[in-house]
C-alpha cells in the first residue's frame, strides 16, 4: 500500500515489516468491506473505542505495577510508570492516536479546507497557522521559484549572494564593496526588493560591514598620503642637498697663481721661521 | 488601499492548511517525514486534498484526516483498502462520518499491527 513518495505509506510499511503473521491476517479482516458502509463505519468506531479502552487499561495496569514497585524503588517509580504507560500502545499506534487528536484540535470541522484565518468550530481558539520550519521552507522555496521566473532580477540576486559570501569570507575588493553598497541601497529603497534574498536584516549587516571596510580603506589611504608627503619632504631635502652639491661641483676650479699669490701674501705677514718651514714644504714634491 | 484578491486569499488558506498538515506529520512521524523532501510532501498533500474533495470531504478536519490517512497508508489507500472504499462511496454518510471511519481504521490497524488491539470479525 505504499505510495510513490518514500514517506507516504512508510508508516504502514514499517509496521507491516515488524508485524506478526497473525496481525497481518487481522489487518486483512479489518480492511475487508462490511455488509454495508454504515455498519462497517460503526464496527470501526467500536474497535477504535475498544483499542482506546484497552490502551487506557494497560496504562492503568502499568501504572499500578509501577506503583507497587515504587515501595521497593521509590526513586525510579515515576519514570517506570511513565515508560510503561507510554508502552501500553506501540510507538506507531501512539503516534497515530496523538496525530489524530492534534488534527481534531488544529483543524476546524466547520471551515472549508482552504479558507484562512478564521477560528475553529469551538470558537475558543484560532488554530496555529504556521509551523515555523515548514513556513520557512515554503518562503525560501517560493522566493527561489520566483527569482527563477524573473530573469532580470536573478543576476542581481546572484551578485548580491556572491558579494555576501565574499564579504563573509573576508576577501573584499573595492569594486565588490561598492557593488554591495549599491545593491544594498537599492534593496533598502525598494528599487530592487527581489535582491533581498539574504534578508533585509542580513543586507543591513552586510552594508554595515561594507561601511566599516570603506572606513578602514579610507584610514589606510590617509596613512598612505602621510607617508607619501613624508617621502616627498625627504626627497625635497635630498634634492636640495643634491642641488647644493651640484652647485659646489659646478664652481670653477681655483687659479693656482692666485692661490700662490694669496699664500705669498699670507707668508709675507708671518715670522721668519714660519716662512722657512712653508718654503721647505713647498719645495718638496707632492706625495703620489 | 491594498486589496487581497480571491486568489491570494485562497493561497493564504492553502498555505496555512499545508503548514499545519506538515507540522502534524513532522511531529508524530519524524523518521518517515525526514525521508520525504518538503516540496514533494506539499505536492502530495495537494493531490490528496483534491482526492478528498472528490470524495465529498470539504471541511478542514475531514480533509486533514484523509490526507493523514494517505500519509500512513499510501497515496491510493482510498482504492486499495476495500473497507475505506466502501465507506467513501456511501452517499448516505456525511463527510464527518466518513472521516471518522478513516481515522478509526488507522488507529485500529496500527494497534493490530503492534499487537495491542484485539481484532473483531468484520461487520
Amino acid at each position: 500500500m505504499s505510495g510513490a513518495l518514500p514517506g507516504m505509506g512508510g508508516a504502514l510499511g514499517d509496521a507491516l515489516a515488524n508485524a506478526a503473521p497473525a496481525a497481518r491476517q487481522q489487518l486483512q479482516s479489518l480492511a475487508a468491506p462490511g455488509a454495508d458502509a454504515a455498519s462497517k463505519a460503526q464496527a470501526l468506531a467500536a474497535q477504535a473505542a475498544d483499542a482506546a479502552s484497552a490502551a487506557a487499561d494497560q496504562a492503568t495496569q502499568a501504572g499500578q505495577a509501577a506503583q507497587a514497585q515504587a515501595s521497593q524503588a521509590a526513586q525510579s517509580a515515576q519514570s517506570q510508570a511513565d515508560a510503561m504507560a507510554q508502552g501500553a500502545q506501540g510507538p506507531a499506534a501512539s503516534a497515530v492516536s496523538a496525530a489524530t487528536e492534534q488534527i481534531e484540535n488544529d483543524f476546524s470541522a466547520a471551515q472549508d479546507a482552504c479558507s484562512p484565518g478564521s477560528p475553529c468550530a469551538c470558537n475558543g481558539h484560532i488554530p496555529s497557522a504556521f509551523d515555523r520550519a515548514g513556513a520557512e521552507d515554503a518562503v525560501m522555496g517560493a522566493a527561489a521559484a520566483g527569482l527563477k521566473q524573473v530573469a532580470a532580477v536573478l543576476p542581481a540576486a546572484q551578485q548580491a549572494l556572491a558579494l555576501a559570501s565574499l564579504v563573509q569570507d573576508g576577501v573584499p575588493t573595492p569594486g565588490a564593496i561598492d557593488s554591495l553598497v549599491a545593491i544594498g541601497r537599492q534593496v533598502m529603497s525598494g528599487a530592487n526588493p527581489s535582491a533581498a534574498v539574504p534578508s533585509a536584516s542580513g543586507l543591513q549587516a552586510l552594508m554595515q560591514q561594507a561601511s566599516q571596510m570603506r572606513a578602514m580603506a579610507a584610514n589606510a589611504a590617509g596613512g598612505a598620503t602621510g607617508a607619501a608627503s613624508q617621502a616627498v619632504a625627504q626627497g625635497q631635502g635630498a634634492a636640495t642637498r643634491a642641488a647644493a652639491a651640484a652647485q659646489d661641483a659646478a664652481r670653477p676650479p681655483a687659479d693656482p697663481q692666485a692661490v700662490l699669490g694669496q699664500i705669498g701674501d699670507w707668508l709675507g705677514q708671518q715670522p721668519d721661521d714660519v716662512v722657512r718651514q712653508a718654503s721647505s714644504a713647498m719645495a718638496r714634491p707632492p706625495a703620489a | 488601499m491594498n486589496v487581497i484578491s480571491p486568489q491570494q486569499w485562497h493561497r493564504m488558506g492553502r498555505d496555512s492548511f499545508d503548514a499545519r498538515m506538515v507540522a502534524v506529520i513532522r511531529r508524530h512521524h519524524p523518521a518517515q517525514a525526514a525521508r520525504t523532501p518538503f516540496e514533494q510532501l506539499v505536492q502530495a498533500i495537494h493531490r490528496q486534498v483534491a482526492r478528498a474533495r472528490a470524495h465529498g470531504l470539504n471541511d478542514e478536519r475531514s480533509v486533514a484526516t484523509y490526507v493523514y490517512a494517505a500519509w500512513l497508508l499510501g497515496e491510493e489507500f482510498d482504492r486499495r483498502v476495500p473497507a475505506i472504499a466502501q465507506v467513501l462511496a456511501e452517499r448516505r454518510l456525511h463527510a464527518a462520518e466518513k472521516a471518522k471511519a478513516i481515522g478509526d481504521f488507522c488507529k485500529v490497524a496500527f494497534g493490530i499491527l503492534e499487537g495491542r488491539t484485539p481484532a473483531r470479525s468484520a461487520a
